[in-house]
């Protein structure tokens, strides 16, 4: 049996203006539905339950891809995933991150907005309701234990977008919009490493565009999973850098998603990797910088010890394909 | 706040105008509007089973509002056909457009349940690629979950349809016969296997087969054009008015008390029509196992207990008027528990101070509860300590092998009502409605005179179906409210609270003499049964049958404990105790070889069980009792060819090459390959009965009835090829009806492998009645004294002089005008034998050792199951039957948290192989004639789950030279295996 949605009032705003009003009159407990491919499971098993539902599909300037007079890459926030794997104008890393996320179906109906704006996981937030009530709810889901790490203060629940590695990895900026107007965020800044406040955005806010500057260097995204496509990423790793004729790297940027409840800057191994050739010692180095400081938990089916171990593995494959 | 909105809709090309509550799905409203092609998988949309096309593109109806489909053209299949036409039924007359014709006529429909979203992934598709590679067919088909076809036909379904639309032809899809490369086979003078597409399976013929008209070959499955075009066939497809949603309220706790519930708020909730539970309800014991009577002890289930023995048990039941208002009231259900410490693994509830799981008193039938075990099971030939003490070497090893669930896409549901006589109908889907109305009535304490119990087309069952796991529960609520009332449980429930795999620690230990032969061969099982004993007993007897009886050996001994845990319920499982034992005893015979410097191969050839070999073990574990009877002898067995094919198939002699295992331009990537060799059983015998009635029809056409249940098998096509063969005509004057306990014959169902040996016993015997009948009246018709010198083919009676008449004109004969009578049998069978199937299980893998992930590459089965009847839907009961094991060995696996709540209910986290990570498989069928069988068959159900685990585990040793002695192979285990060397 298909579980059913608590009740809300479903908003379709025309204009962005109407959006932001209606989520800044709804003190909290409005939440936007970019697909509402994560979002409806969720509400099904409770994990929240929003007095309404703003969807974005009726506001016209949120969705399409183009090229602006300088080259910027700009992508509206409702453009399905889908459309994103398929476009010719976004950079081919960003379409192939596109590509393998979920299955067919999802992405047709997905956003590119709600994949950078998606809700951290959590083996417990995820059981049935009635489990989670048992085990005493866990701090993401309103109650003062995290389950992960009991004895800690923090939630534990990890990002698991695909597209946000790969756009903080290209310096992408984000355009949010709201009742104070609009702003442009560096995409990394978006992002806090803390599973329930994870994103530095108002409720009223709108994320409503993501540019990606002109990127001419050479870019990866590397993701390990139990399988295929239809699993959340384990660990993924992006890199974007500008290397010159004989390989030397001029700039890098190295992001390492689902370890931890953000998207993973990896200065440390960036401010190595520059003016470097990518040997094999090199990479073994970057690999050791990129990963020593990441602690995965044990909140996924796969064991952390196993992903903690995965990780250099993974930051030197994407290494290795940047050399190639 | 505004709860409805008006919403338009071009649904099918006819504009729709609707007022939808906002909160409800795409899926609720289009299943409310009768389009039944839309149907349920989960609620994250990961199965597929609810795509349809919305504005050309494929989605899933479970995760988008109806709301958001406002403005919107939605296409489902039911809009694809045409109108239906007079005439004899072909899908042409039936309006079917190409790619539905194309999923009928490559065997690509099993159950049919996911087959609609299927061919809208293929109608996208081919509306923007017209010429698409198999890669972006796999990678359309990605998103729907099949648990029946290995994806193997639909891919192939897919591309034919996209040729036909091309304008190209295509053959017609046949089986490719090729030559035998061991004695015995029949030289068609082929050589090897030339056909493109590994779809079509391969047969090599044996020349002790007869000739035959219908069995043997390829027909259309006769349920495939209505699967095709989505109508209304599952238990869900029907609408009764004023009928009751009902859920279950599950225990949180995997081991606690149940110290008081008070249901006072739920019943005063408007809408509320029953709150059920264990102070409302008798309390009377069963086994949930669906098996003969009488079901094995121990009776350790009763419908509603006061206490709570996993996590996702049952506490209590509503009957509501809306799912909602269900879901309202189990929340309102105040249960206090006392919750008591739990024990998970099967080892650990051995112990002297292990919580016990079993306290309640009336319990009076389980081996030891004060102990945790519910069997003790032994067996043994010769004296084993004899033949260790005479062995050149004794080996011992344990393995562990784990629990996974059986993953049908339709999960279980019934609807229940009263008919206008006042009998209770159950439609519900069951492997075994005639095990269901016998074992559901004392529950409900109703006769089993006044239960009728339906089993429609079942979407996938594989085991989980073989219980009585919600009929009661329905029931129940009938019985309280008077209306009509449904259940199905939610995709979560389907996990923890349905039916699993066994787990089991397996010990082999075995004495071998410096000449390879064994001289004794001894298995020591601690098996997890989880909270209840359904199936406890029977699947670790064949756990044991299977695991001794491969090899022979000079002295054999069984010893199995049967363990209670808090775990959720493991039941039946296709391949049934066997894949568990196989995996073991496979990997158990390489390594012997291994340390021995032998050849695994010629090792295990040397021993295993072949035609003329003495099954010694069998009659002590057979089903329940040890009585010794006479012992059963192999009398067919294909294995050699089996084996040979395999290895030329998959290039066995790779195996050996240093460069090929170790390729040079990848560093971190090692190549192996894998065998194993898998011995089945066919049916249970000397208890498992099916029976056939055959009727003929004014038009020479017959009704055929069959208790036996078709759950996507291909059961109903291949009982009806076999009435059509004796009784000479095509398989399309066969109107066959299965699975109703009002309508048909006895069967006890689709299980152990049993459907196409004994109910196709049972087929033939009656059509060979009715034949009988046929050629007395048809005799008098032509003026023939001798009734037998009468031939049957063509829809005629052929006297030997050469006059005949057409069967229309015997059956109008003999229902109008001449000594009337309705020429019509019965015939049921019940067999003492149980001729084993043998399989060659090869496996070929790329294992990255840098990151313990295992890829498999090829997957190439050989398989002896006599003659396969069918032997396109034989292929695909081997191709979806491999599939299903390779994800036992490879990925799937319940994980749970220290408080045995399960930690990947859903899939995606429980993953099973979707169409674009799919191995290529190939499948050959090596004929032999099994003379107890039906025209020579054997079973092919279940012998594809036993070997694809070793040889998986055969391929990583070959690979990395490191065996691991546990299932699955999870990049973590294997990666880890890798690091200690």
């Amino acid at each position: 049996m298909t579980l059913r949605l608590p009740l809300f009032e479903y908003r379709t705003p025309t204009s962005l203006a109407e959006a932001v009003a209606i989520l800044s009159d709804s003190d909290g407990g409005a939440v936007i539905a970019g697909g509402g491919t994560d979002l409806f499971p969720k509400m099904k098993r409770r994990q929240t339950t929003p007095t309404t539902v703003v969807s974005l599909s009726a506001i016209p300037e949120l969705s399409g891809i183009e090229i602006d007079s300088e080259g910027n890459c700009r992508l509206g926030a409702s453009t399905p995933v889908a459309a994103v794997a398929a476009s010719e104008l976004v950079p081919a890393v960003v379409a192939a991150a596109a590509a393998e996320i979920a299955s067919p179906q999802i992405r047709n109906t997905a956003t590119l907005g709600g994949n950078l704006c998606l809700d951290t996981r959590c083996n417990y937030i995820d059981m049935p309701e009635l489990w989670r009530e048992a085990s005493g709810h866990c701090l993401k889901d309103g109650g003062d234990t995290c389950w992960v790490a009991p004895r800690g203060d923090r939630c534990w629940a990890i990002s698991s977008t695909d597209l946000a590695p790969v756009v903080i990895a290209l310096n992408g900026t984000l355009r949010l919009v709201g009742p104070r107007g609009e702003r442009e965020t560096p995409a990394e800044a978006l992002y806090r490493n803390d599973g329930i406040d994870y994103h530095d955005r108002s409720d009223d806010e709108i994320l409503t565009q993501v540019m990606l500057p002109p990127f001419g260097g050479r870019a990866t995204y590397r993701k390990l999973r139990r399988r295929g496509s239809i699993d959340f990423p384990l660990v993924g790793v992006a890199a974007a850098a500008h290397l010159d004729d004989r390989g030397t790297v001029g700039s890098i940027r190295l992001v390492v998603g689902a370890v931890a409840s953000a998207p993973l800057r990896a200065t440390a191994a960036e401010e190595f990797l520059v003016g470097r050739q990518l040997t094999d010692e090199v990479i073994e180095e970057a690999a050791r910088l990129a990963s020593h400081h990441v602690r995965p938990q044990d909140n996924t089916d796969t064991g952390s010890r196993y992903r903690k171990w995965m990780t250099p593995v993974f930051v030197t494959r994407a290494l290795q394909d940047l050399r190639a | 706040m505004t709860t409805t909105v008006p919403i338009e809709i071009t649904l099918n090309g006819v504009t729709r105008s609707f007022e939808v509550d906002v909160h409800r799905t795409l899926y609720e409203l289009l299943r409310s509007e009768g389009l039944f092609s839309v149907r349920f998988g989960s609620d994250t949309g990961e199965t597929g089973a609810a795509a349809l096309l919305l504005d050309g593109r494929l989605v899933s109806a479970e995760v988008i509002l109806a709301v958001q489909a406002d403005g919107h053209r939605i296409d489902t299949v039911e809009g694809l056909s045409s109108r239906v036409e007079a005439g004899e039924l072909t899908p042409e007359v039936a309006g079917l457009d190409v790619i539905q014709t194309a999923f009928v006529a490559t065997g690509a429909i099993q159950s049919g349940y996911s087959t609609p979203a299927m061919i809208l992934a293929a109608k996208e598709l081919l509306g923007v690629n017209p010429d698409p590679t198999e890669a972006e067919v796999r990678d359309a088909l990605s998103g729907i979950l099949d648990r029946e076809s290995g994806y193997v036909k639909p891919v192939e379904a897919v591309l034919r349809a996209a040729a036909l639309l091309r304008g190209e032809s295509r053959e017609p899809f046949r089986p490719e016969v090729i030559a035998p490369l061991t004695e015995g086979g029949s030289d068609p003078g082929t050589g090897p296997a030339t056909s493109a597409s590994a779809a079509v399976p391969r047969i090599v013929l044996s020349s002790d087969v007869p000739p035959t008209a219908v069995v043997g070959k390829p027909e259309l499955k006769v349920d495939a054009i209505k699967l095709a075009k989505g109508n209304g066939a599952f238990v869900d497809d029907i609408e009764m008015r004023g009928m009751l949603h009902a859920k279950v309220l599950r225990s949180p706790h995997a081991h606690a008390r149940i110290v008081s519930i008070d249901d006072s708020a739920a019943r005063a909730l408007p809408g509320v029509h029953a709150v059920i539970h264990h102070e409302n309800i008798a309390r009377v014991r069963y086994a949930s196992g669906g098996q003969s009577w009488p079901n094995p002890a121990p009776l350790d289930q009763v419908s509603f207990d006061n206490k709570v023995r996993h996590v996702g048990d049952r506490v209590a039941a509503v009957a509501a008027e809306t799912p909602e208002i269900a879901a309202a009231a189990l929340s309102l259900i105040d249960v206090t528990y006392e919750v008591l410490p739990a024990v998970f693994d099967e080892n650990e509830a051995l112990a002297p101070d292990a919580p016990v799981v079993h306290d309640e008193p009336d319990l009076d039938d389980a081996f030891a509860p004060s102990r945790n075990i519910s069997h003790h099971i032994e067996a043994q030939v010769g004296d084993v300590e004899e033949g260790f003490a005479a062995a050149d070497r004794v080996f011992e090893q344990t393995f562990r092998v784990h629990q996974v669930q059986q993953c049908p896409i339709e999960p279980h549901i019934a609807i229940a009502w009263w008919d206008e006589d006042e009998r209770m109908v159950i439609r519900t889907s069951t492997q075994v409605p005639f095990h269901v109305r016998r074992m559901v009535a004392p529950l409900l304490d109703l006769p089993v005179k006044r239960i009728r119990v339906v089993k429609p087309r079942i979407g996938g069952g594989f085991g989980a179906k073989q219980e009585m796991l919600i009929e009661d529960i329905v029931g129940h609520l009938v019985i309280a409210t008077g209306r009509p009332v449904k259940l199905e449980l939610t995709r979560e429930e389907e996990f923890a609270s349905s039916r699993t795999r066994h787990p089991q620690t397996i010990t082999y230990r075995t004495g071998v003499n410096s000449d390879g032969t064994l001289t004794a061969q001894e298995m020591r099982v601690v098996a997890n049964t989880g909270a209840f004993g359904t199936h406890g007993l029977t699947v670790q007897t064949v756990t044991g049958m299977r695991g001794l009886s491969s090899y022979k050996a000079g002295a054999k001994r069984f010893d199995c404990d049967v363990v209670y845990t808090n775990i959720p319920v493991p039941g039946a499982y296709r391949g049934y105790g066997a894949p568990q034992a196989l995996f073991a005893l496979e990997s158990h015979m390489e390594d012997i070889a291994r340390e021995m410097g032998w050849d695994p191969i010629e090792f295990k050839r040397q021993n295993w069980t072949v035609e003329g070999d003495v099954l010694d073990i069998a009659p002590q574990l057979g089903e329940g009792a040890a009585e010794v009877g006479p012992l059963p002898i192999v009398t067919s067995c294909g294995l050699e060819e089996c084996v040979a094919q395999g290895m030329r198939a998959i290039g066995w002699e790779r195996r050996e090459d240093p460069a090929w295992r170790e390729p040079s331009d990848r560093p971190n990537i090692r190549r192996g390959i894998g065998f194993a060799m898998c011995m089945h059983g066919t049916a249970i015998p000397g208890l498992d009965m099916g029976a056939a009635s055959i009727k003929i029809n004014d038009d020479g056409s017959f009704n055929v009835l069959v208790g036996a249940a078709d759950l996507g098998t291909g059961a109903d096509t291949v009982l009806a090829q076999m009435a059509a063969e004796v009784l000479g005509v095509p398989l399309s004057d066969i109107v066959i009806y299965s699975g109703d306990t009002d309508m048909t014959p006895f069967d006890v169902g689709a299980y152990a492998s049993s459907t196409t040996y004994i109910s196709g016993m049972a087929v033939k015997k009656a059509a060979e009645k009715v034949w009988w009948k046929i050629k007395q009246r048809a005799a008098r018709m032509l003026d023939i004294d001798m009734a037998c010198t009468i031939e049957l083919r063509d829809r005629r009676a052929w006297a030997p002089d050469g006059r005949s008449v057409s069967l229309a004109e015997v059956a109008l004969n003999s229902l109008h005008t001449t000594d009337q009578e309705q020429i019509m049998d019965t015939a049921s069978y019940v067999s003492t034998e149980s001729p084993p199937p043998y399989a060659g299980q090869f496996v070929e893998v790329e294992v990255d050792v840098d990151t313990g992930q295992v890829t498999v590459v090829k997957m190439v089965m050989a398989v002896d199951c006599g003659v396969a009847i069918n032997p396109v839907t034989a292929s695909g009961q081997i191709e979806g039957g491999m599939v299903q094991a390779l994800g036992y060995g490879h990925c799937e696996e319940m994980a749970y948290d220290d408080e045995g709540r399960m930690v990947n209910a859903a899939f995606g986290p429980y993953w099973i192989y979707r169409a674009d990570e799919m191995p290529e498989l190939e499948v050959y069928l090596v004929q032999t004639m099994e003379d107890s069988g039906p025209f020579g068959a054997k079973a092919v159900a279940e012998i594809p789950k036993d070997g694809v685990a070793p040889a998986l585990r055969s391929a990583i040793l070959n690979a990395t030279g490191t065996a691991i002695d546990a299932i699955p192979f999870t990049p973590e285990r294997v990666w880890s295996a890798l690091q200690e060397g």
